[in-house]
């Protein structure tokens, strides 16, 4: 990364990225965890070259509040989360096993209700 | 008599699931008391692999994260003129009537809220008819439209309109010269619907648009499964009413929005729901807020992040696509190759039923057709009008990609469902014929 100009500096940018992931990683959900995972690590090889102080620290900023945002949702997120998916890597290959086998979900017949 | 199938899941058995070796992992702690039990019929453990974008989007988490203060701290009603709660919900809801203006290039002053897609069509062609009723009674639309469009002009029929139902060609698209053609001095308005929801296709809005202004006739369009996720422009496309939904663009359901042309030409409509005369008058109750602002989020990133989203399900699409054509024989895409959405994929897995199929996917949440639809056996009428044989028809399936969707998830649906196409081509006997290099087309069914 080349040096940056202006009142951010590269450890502060570093630390705000392994933030994000570290917030990111926390999304009970497959999907936002992956999500947060891939858009941030984009953005911020996006953004390497940025020379322009202006830049840095707007985009900075920006950094800031998604890190509170993602801090919020994914709390928010474990708080309600019942199931995890299927393609969740923290599911064993025997409860993947298992689900695969299981059918008749879609259909109950001992539900009389709709 | 109810059985529970359903252990709510604790602690303990969340451990379970996770493999040995990331057991130590401190990625998750769920934290207790556990929230309110939502699975209701469930066996598995976990959930499955979610595909049904077309059907609905989760909602973002940048969505939620607007959301909730106007349900935990600015509960006001947006129409309050007496007060800071009022004032702030308006001022909320007006930031988010920006948001969704700017998506799809317009002033805020031509965004109605609505409850959806269905209302805004709803609203967009009875309101258009009933209002200009005097000097016309012509309208046109294609086969392949969403129910609600479709049905909406049935209901215009038994007021006295005249509907055409334009065909399609064999890729979806409508035929530009047809629809010339059939436009006279009583048409009042075409609808046509921006991606359509079963395959996917792209019909071309700005043609349309071009040929609708030329002739002094209104265009409305479907844009429920486009908007957010291509580029669309009101002016570039003359485009004099468009739909949106907030669910299909991970914004929140119950929510969506019609854009009224104000300007060359001013369109006047009939409002369907009557009332306190919110929304210009236009479409009358409370507005949501909380919903609007929702929609408004999901609308501001989808603009921010149009480009990102567009280039990563454009290659999972093409990835998704390559990838069956290369495990199996006999795979039909449906629809134009070309003119399309990326994100809907609607694949005909030939001599395989399609419903067995699901049934066999139950590790993948997907539908064999749009969701209202899919609850009867009856073929696709999309397909259909394709010109797609009842038998094809049948073996189709809808695949959804969006943002969310991960690279893994698209490798375990290539090669779960090719395995259980195989599987359930063994057990055909027409499979077997056309292995054995039998022409079916050319056998004589001793019935029918
Ligand atoms: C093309 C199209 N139009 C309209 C709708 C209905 O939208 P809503 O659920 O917002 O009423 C849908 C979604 O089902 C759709 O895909």
């Amino acid at each position: 990364m080349s040096r940056v100009q202006g009142a951010i500096d590269k450890s502060q940018v570093l630390m705000l990225y392994r933030n994000l992931l570290k917030a990111g990683n926390k999304f009970a959900d497959y999907n936002f965890r992956e999500y947060a995972v891939r858009i941030t690590k984009e953005d911020f090889r996006n953004n390497q070259n940025d020379t322009d102080g202006k830049a840095v620290e707007k985009n900075y900023q920006y950094g800031l509040d998604q890190l509170q945002l993602m801090r919020r949702q994914s709390t928010i997120n474990q708080m309600y989360a019942q199931k995890m998916s299927f393609m969740d890597p923290r599911v064993s290959d025997d409860i993947r096993k298992k689900d695969e086998m299981s059918v008749g979900s879609r259909t109950n017949e001992e539900d009389d209700e709709h | 008599m109810m059985k529970r199938l359903i252990t709510p899941l604790t602690r303990v058995t969340l451990r379970s699931l996770y493999s040995t070796a990331q057991v130590q992992s401190k990625v998750v702690q769920f934290t207790e008391p556990r929230a309110p039990e939502v699975y209701k019929n469930s066996e598995s453990s976990t959930k499955a692999i979610y595909f049904d974008l077309g059907a609905t989007t989760p909602v973002d988490p940048r969505v939620l994260d607007r959301m909730l203060p106007l349900y935990t701290d600015m509960y006001g009603n947006p129409h309050s003129r007496t007060h800071e709660y009022g004032w702030n919900s308006e001022a909320q809801v007006e930031e988010a009537r920006r948001h969704v203006a700017d998506l799809i290039g317009c002033t805020s002053k031509e965004i109605v809220f609505t409850s959806g897609a269905t209302e805004s069509n709803n609203t967009a062609i009875k309101g258009v008819a009933r209002f200009y009723k005097k000097k016309k009674n012509h309208i046109i639309t294609t086969q392949t439209e969403h129910k609600c469009v479709l049905d909406s002009c049935r209901h215009l029929e038994d007021e006295g309109f005249t509907i055409t139902y334009l065909p399609v060609k064999q890729n979806g698209l409508i035929d530009l010269d047809l629809l010339e053609q059939e436009i006279t001095d009583k048409t009042l308005l075409v609808s046509v619907m921006a991606v359509n929801n079963e395959i996917g296709v792209l019909q071309p809005l700005k043609d349309i648009g071009q040929l609708c202004r030329k002739r002094g006739v209104l265009f409305h369009t479907d844009a429920a499964q486009a908007v957010g996720k291509i580029p669309v422009n009101v002016d570039d496309m003359c485009i004099d009413l468009l739909s949106i939904s907030g669910h299909k663009l991970y914004g929140p359901k119950g929510i969506g929005a019609l854009y009224v042309r104000k300007n060359k030409p001013r369109v006047r409509l009939a409002p369907i729901i009557n009332g306190g005369g919110q929304e210009g008058g236009r479409r009358s109750g409370t507005v949501p807020s909380p919903l609007v602002v929702g929609l408004g989020e999901a609308c501001r990133v989808a603009k921010q992040d149009l480009e990102r989203d567009a280039k990563y399900v454009k290659e999972l699409s093409k990835y998704m696509i390559e990838g069956f054509r290369s495990r199996l024989d006999h795979v039909i895409l449906n629809g134009d190759e070309e003119q399309r959405y990326p994100g809907i994929v609607n694949i005909s897995f030939a001599y395989v039923e399609g419903e067995s199929l699901l049934m066999a996917l139950n590790t993948v949440a997907l539908s064999s057709g749009s969701a209202c639809t899919s609850a009867s056996l009856e073929p696709s009428y999309v397909l259909r009008a394709l010109g797609v044989s009842e038998d094809l028809a049948h073996t189709s399936l809808r695949f959804g990609i969006g943002r969310f969707t991960t690279k893994k998830e698209v490798d375990y649906v290539l090669d779960k469902c090719s395995f259980e196409v195989e599987r359930l081509r063994e057990m055909s006997p027409l499979y077997e014929m056309v292995k054995e290099g039998i022409d079916l087309s050319e056998v004589k069914w001793e019935h029918h």
